[in-house]
């Protein structure tokens, strides 16, 4: 079988860190991914997308980081590639935004699965895993 | 000679005497017709003297109509007259008048008006009689015989006459017919009755003239003694421009007498040179406008003192389009000018403040909470492995519990600033949708033994302001989880949307552990907390009351201590602009 991935991308690694410790308590079996640089995991997704790689499973993306936000760095995304070849990886944004406009720009995406305030928690994560949601009404399957 | 012979004779005498007194008595006859027609025409000349004597002294169009109707039925004894003035330069402005016709040819009747003024066009020449087949236009008003007809257009004046005089055997059959000599003396009569109309208008004309002179004349002393006594400066100009006068005010001001700058021109004595093309083509403006034209410009006073003043030019001209005067009204808005600018400098700096606040809130929203949600993490992830030393997982409980206070009041004191700091957007909200998303990111965090419902009754999209109401009903829902009962797992919150009456009413009802009835009253005043064991920080509730308020609603609570709580919203149903 195969193992499942997870990509993770906030510039506070502290975020990283705790949300890998997370995953692994889940399934240690669970690849994790992180990067602290928006660009560099851009970069790291570009490539996989244009040579057909198998991407993540799971993204999730924080919004306010330096660079390139979590929006500039999904319409980059969303503009190059078809939502079909995104929706191979479930996107989550994983933010301190209490900003409801951030929530509806999430949706507007049409590639995010899930807005999920800070911090990640083991059961939301659990959950995630488990099953496939709806939340924001905007991922066409 | 016999007897016979002798009365022969005298019988041939008589005849012949008998027959020159037949013809002496037909010459008698003819020499009394030409005594009556000569009395009548001479009655007819008094008349025309009597009314010539009246027409003068007529001051009106229509009372000289009614006069010369009248007179032309008593100077040539028809039945009827009619009289038509119009004016040429607009149709619709006449004065008519009619004698011996009654109702039939009434003034207030068009149609007789438009009878007349088609016949005067069909019948040009000045004077004419016509009979009984030439009158078949004003035929449908009064079946005539005949008529005597004048009419005469005076294009210098600007108006046209018609005199018709007219029998109706139908209606009086003892007027005999029109006679062909009288046409002469009416022809002449006309003649008459035309000049004086003529004299009539012109009188007219050059009294509105007169009064229009008086009415300007008294204005002019009025705005003059306005323009001594006001506060304002006034400077009024003759036609090229130079100073004619200046009042007292002006004087004052700007430290000039009268006498030193009469005949200059205004703009070389107050404005900055750099200026003077801008006036300059202010006046021109107001002169070719033929309008007031203004503008704010700096003035400067003999010994250089500047001001802020506002100008307005009005260009005065004579009755006939010439240009007369210019009078300049010149205002010192010299403290109006430092106040509206300190006003603009705060109304910038109150700007920059508020977009400072934006970013501020922003910041507060990311950065401060950032650090904070990473201590949470970072506890979250050391109460999962110290699970075996619960001295220390207290601790971190603790710890936990402090940083989401922390957590809830900062999310709260932005929810406050946000509603008091940003106008109402409305748009149409899809309450069901709405109140779904609220369901669901609770149910990222909540155990699934918390059941959530929402009936809507009527259509659940209404206009309203998003993301208040949005905030509202997470607070309420947030609640209901919050304050359920923690021993059962029958936990239910449901909202109600009922969008068929007046106002728009909501309701968030909970099963949980009731608010009491001694604590009820208060729970929406600020910090006002009832409930010790679950952590909030007071402003919930209060911030709703704000946030309600703003959308012009109420929120009323009903509770029962164990029983649960009903928190019912109304908004006024509003129907979207957009």
């Amino acid at each position: 079988m195969k193992k499942n991935s997870v990509l993770l991308i906030d510039d506070d690694k502290t975020f990283n860190i705790i949300n890998r410790a997370l995953i692994q308590k889940i399934d240690p079996e669970i690849e994790v991914i992180e990067f602290n640089s928006s660009t560099i995991g851009l970069d790291y997704l570009g490539e996989k997308l244009l040579t057909d790689q198998q991407l993540p499973d799971f993204l999730f993306l924080d919004i306010r980081m330096p660079e390139m936000t979590g929006f500039e760095f999904l319409g980059i995304l969303t503009s190059q590639f078809s939502h079909n070849k995104l929706n191979a990886m479930r996107i989550f944004i994983l933010t301190s935004s209490l900003d409801v406009k951030d929530k509806e720009r999430a949706r507007e995406t049409g590639v995010v699965e899930g807005f999920i305030n800070k911090p990640l928690e083991l059961q939301v994560l659990d959950n995630l895993f488990k099953v496939r949601s709806n939340v924001l009404g905007g991922k066409t399957e | 000679m016999s007897d016979t012979e002798e009365f022969n004779k005298l019988l041939a005498e008589y005849r012949a005497l008998q027959l020159r007194v037949t013809k002496f008595s037909a010459v008698e006859q003819a020499m009394i017709n030409i005594r009556d027609r000569l009395d009548s025409e001479l009655d007819m000349h008094k008349r025309m003297h009597t009314y010539s004597t009246l027409a003068l002294k007529c001051e009106s169009e229509s009372e000289y109509a009614s006069l010369t109707a009248e007179s032309v039925v008593g100077i040539f004894e028809t039945e009827m007259a009619l009289i038509l003035i119009c004016k040429l330069s607009d149709t619709d402005s006449y004065v008519f008048s009619s004698e011996g016709g009654g109702d039939s040819f009434s003034a207030n009747n068009k149609g007789v008006v438009e009878a007349v003024r088609s016949l005067a066009a069909e019948h040009p020449d000045a004077v004419e009689i016509l009979r009984e087949a030439e009158l078949k236009s004003l035929e449908p008003y009064c079946p005539l015989n005949d008529a005597l007809c004048y009419n005469m257009v005076d294009s210098d004046l600007g108006f046209s006459l018609t005199v018709i005089a007219m029998n109706s055997a139908a209606r009086a059959p003892l007027y005999g017919n029109i006679e062909a000599r009288i046409k002469a003396i009416f022809s002449v009569f006309c003649q008459q009755l035309t000049s004086i109309l003529a004299n009539i208008i012109r009188r007219q004309t050059i009294s509105a003239q007169f009064q229009s002179l008086k009415e300007a004349s008294s204005e002019l002393n009025k705005l003059s003694l306005i323009a001594t006594k006001t506060q304002n400066c006034v400077i009024i100009t003759d036609a090229s421009g130079k100073i004619e006068w200046v009042n007292r005010a002006f004087e004052n001001l700007y430290n000039y007498q009268l006498g030193e700058i009469t005949g200059k021109l205004p703009r070389e004595v107050i404005i900055a040179s750099d200026s003077q093309e801008t006036i300059l083509e202010l006046v021109k403006s107001a002169i070719s406008s033929r309008q007031t034209q203004s503008k704010a410009i700096a003035t400067y006073s003999k010994n250089q003192q500047k001001f802020r003043s506002y100008i307005e030019i009005t260009p005065v001209f004579t009755e006939t389009g010439e240009l007369l005067n210019t009078v300049a009204l010149i205002q010192d808005v010299t403290d109006l000018h430092n106040y509206q600018q300190s006003l603009e400098q705060k109304n910038s700096e109150l700007k920059k403040i508020n977009s400072e606040l934006d970013n501020f809130v922003y910041s507060v929203s990311h950065d401060l909470r950032s650090p904070l949600l990473s201590i949470k993490g970072l506890l979250n992830l050391i109460a999962l492995d110290e699970t075996k030393n619960d001295v220390y997982l207290n601790y971190i409980q603790l710890a936990l519990a402090s940083v989401d206070r922390l957590d809830d009041t900062i999310q709260e004191i932005l929810d406050y600033s946000r509603n008091a700091r940003f106008d109402l957007n409305l748009t149409q909200v899809d309450l069901r949708e709405l109140v779904q998303h609220i369901f669901e990111d609770l149910k990222y965090s909540v155990e699934p033994r918390v059941h959530f419902a929402l009936d809507v009754t009527g259509s659940s999209v209404i206009t309203t302001d998003k993301y208040r109401l949005e905030t509202i009903l997470k607070n309420l829902v947030g609640n209901g989880f919050k304050y359920r009962k923690p021993d059962t797992d029958q936990c239910e919150v449901r909202v109600t949307v009922d969008t068929t009456g007046k106002d728009v009413v909501i309701a968030v009802v909970d099963n949980g552990i009731g608010i009491s009835e001694k604590n009820l009253p208060r729970i929406f005043e600020m910090f006002y907390r009832g409930n010790s064991d679950v952590p909030g920080t007071g402003l919930g509730l209060y911030i709703c009351k704000e946030i309600i308020e703003k959308l012009n609603g109420t929120i009323s609570a009903i509770s029962e201590a164990g029983k649960g709580t009903t928190i019912k919203l109304q908004i006024p149903a509003l129907t979207n602009k957009n």
